[in-house]
Parts: C-alpha cells; structure tokens; sequence
C-alpha cells in the first residue's frame, strides 16, 4: 500500500503539516463515539495540550509506573509493612513484582519514536513515547481503577506505535497492555495487520479533516507543522 | 472453573477480567496453543449463550436495584423503536425522501467509483443542474479494505 511508505528513514526531522498523536486520535474517537468521558471542550482541552487537573488514581498510576522504572534501573523498593511505599502511595508487592517481572527484560524505556508519512492531505507525523520495546513487541503499562477484558482494543496506540515501528524498518509482531489495577495484572495482547494499519489511516484522515475544520479554535502551535 | 477459590457464581467482574487474562496470556506466551484456546472459547460461548437465551422468561427480580452474587439486576425495555410515518408530518416526509434519494444517488455513484481502475482524470465541466462550474480533478480509486476471520462450527 503506497501511503504507508515513510517519507524519511527516521522521519524525526522531516517536514510535516500534521502532527497526530495517540492521545489526540484517543480522544477525538471517544468524542465521535459520544464516550461520555469527552465533551467538546474536553477535546480541544486535549488538543490544545491545556494543563488538567488528573485525578488521584491517575497520580497513583504515574507513582506506579515510576517505581517499575526505577527497579528496572536495578533500585530495590522500599517495604513498609506489607507494602511498597513510594511517591506517597503504598502498593502490593505481589502486584509490583509481576509487573516488573514482565517488563524487566525490555530493550528501550519511554522512548520517542515518530514517523511522517505523505497522504492525500498532505505530511503526517506520528509520534508519541513508547513505554518498553523489545525486539519484537512493545508493552505499554496502564494503570486503571476498574479493569474489563478487552479494555484497550479501541486504543490507538497498539496501531499507531506498530505503524512507526514498522515504517522505521523494526516491525514487532504484538504490542502488549499489561494493566493493573493494583489489585491484580491483566495482559491484553494485540497483533498488528495490514487491516489495522489501513483503517488507522482512515481514522488519522479523519481527525485532520476535522482539525483543518475547527483550526481556529486549535492554540497548541505542534499540530500544524510547516512542511516544505 | 474456579480461580483462587472463587467460583463462577460468585465471581466479581476483576475475578472473571483475570480469569479471561491469563487464559489469553497463556495462548499469548506460547504455553497453550492458540487454536485450542479459541475453540474452547467458542465452545464455552455456545453453552453459556444457550443457557442465556433459554433463561429469557424465567427469571423474576423480587425488587428494583436487586443484587446478588456480585451482580446488579434490573429490567428495561430493549428493542425499543420509534415510527415516524405514522405522524402526518410534512417535514419529515419531506427529510425522509431527501434521505431515501440520497441513498440512491450514493449507490450509484460508489458503483461507479467502485467500478474504476487506477487515477481519473475528470475534464473542466459545468454542473447542468446549478450551473456551477467544477474544475478539472483527479478521482482516486477506492480503498477496500478486509479483514479474515476464522469461521468456526462447532459439531
């Protein structure tokens, strides 16, 4: 398929007209859904990259995420009684070690990876920070409140991060959720396809479609690049 | 199947979400063959949707916003639908129509879009009806786009 050819090897300094990331696809889909989680204005809060105040659970999830990170770095976690106490939160040991147990062998930490593809409309760059690549799968750690199978499958990052790596000539052959609710650790595991890399296109075509509509309310100067 | 003690019947939705988990993670790290997995995922689907179907009608709640077992009950009208042409209301027949020719005129021209092979040159021309003038344009072919399931029927 032509459009999935990258413009650059690396894409990381070419010239582009639209900049997409997970996040953004994330939420304009949960808006076209009518997701009871994004408004209008919630969107463009995302959009515009606007400061929002993160709930507890999400604070909770960044601490998490953090203490992994640094026991991957070797650091060992501070036990208080039965639990992990860090960045002022305590967790559950078995919890912790069975998430870095998971993900204590990964090659790249909260990597920023991009790309920018030629399409129709014009340049696309996709970019975001891939949590832990391997060879030949990424993981993304999710920390969430209340967990239900199949959570993350309307997710774009699985699509968006398999298409760089793919484009960048390091193709993986799944992309991992590995989620906890700091009661238990769940893993859904995705397998990207020419189908999924087609239909993300659709849906990026779609979002800059809007975006180009709604332009004058967009203040965030990173979506609309100056290609050449 | 019980997990950790627990038994479907009690099980909380995280419990079943756990269950569901490592079954998959299994298949996904190569312990147990994925083919197997999803046959007997499709098996258990066709007991449990069975046993669901055949439960319809016979099932009272003794009270509004009953619980048991982990699970919250209540009844809803599904299937609800809603007729319009009954109304005697001239703008929405006159919408309705709109919408009926609009999907006319939309097979059609995905027909003819479907039907084209590689870049359309399309030539200057005026538009009969409105008098306006479109300009010279290139159609792109249609995307297909299709994914393959595995289709399978239990004996």
């Amino acid at each position: 398929m032509e459009i999935l050819q990258a413009l650059t090897k690396d894409g990381q300094d070419a010239p582009y007209d639209f900049a997409v990331t997970p996040t953004i696809l994330n939420a304009f889909n949960r808006y076209m859904r009518n997701d009871d989680d994004e408004s209008w204005e919630s969107l463009f809060k995302i959009i515009n990259g606007d400061k929002r105040d993160l709930p507890d659970v999400v604070l909770k999830g960044i601490q998490f995420e953090s203490l992994i990170n640094k026991m991957i770095d070797g650091c060992e976690p501070e036990v208080i009684g039965d639990m992990i106490s860090y960045g002022g939160y305590q967790f559950k040991p078995d919890v912790v070690y069975r998430v870095h147990d998971k993900l204590m062998a990964c090659q790249t930490k909260q990597e920023k990876i991009s790309v920018v593809i030629p399409s129709h409309l014009g340049f696309i760059k996709l970019h975001g920070v891939l949590d832990y690549g391997y060879p030949k799968m990424i993981t993304d750690l999710k920390t969430t409140e209340v967990y239900k199978c199949n959570k993350y499958i309307k997710n774009t990052q699985h699509q968006i991060y398999s298409l760089i790596r793919k484009l960048k000539g390091n193709p993986v052959d799944s992309f991992k959720y590995l989620v906890t609710d700091f009661e238990k650790v769940y893993q859904e595991t995705y397998v990207p396809t020419e189908k999924m890399f087609k239909n993300l296109l659709f849906n990026v075509f779609q979002l800059i479609n809007f975006l180009v509509l709604y332009k004058d309310y967009i203040t965030n100067t990173k979506i609309f690049g100056k290609a050449a | 199947m019980p997990i950790e003690g627990q038994s479907l019947l009690t099980a909380t939705k995280s419990d079943l979400s756990e269950m569901a988990s490592i079954i998959m993670e299994a298949a996904d790290d190569g312990v147990a063959d994925p083919l197997d997995t999803l046959i007997f995922a499709k098996k258990g689907l066709y007991v449990f949707e069975s046993i669901v179907e055949g439960m319809k009608g016979k099932c009272k709640l003794p009270e509004k916003g009953y619980e048991r077992h982990n699970v919250a009950m209540s009844e809803r009208a599904t299937g609800v639908q809603w007729h319009y042409d009954t109304c005697n209301d001239p703008e929405w027949n006159e919408l309705n129509a709109q919408k009926i020719s609009i999907e006319a005129r939309l097979k059609i021209r995905e027909a003819y879009l479907k039907a084209l092979n590689g870049l359309t040159k399309i030539e200057a021309s005026v538009n009969e009806e409105t008098g306006e003038e479109i300009e010279a344009h290139t159609i792109f072919p249609a995307v297909r786009v299709a994914g393959e399931s595995l289709i399978l029927s239990l004996k």
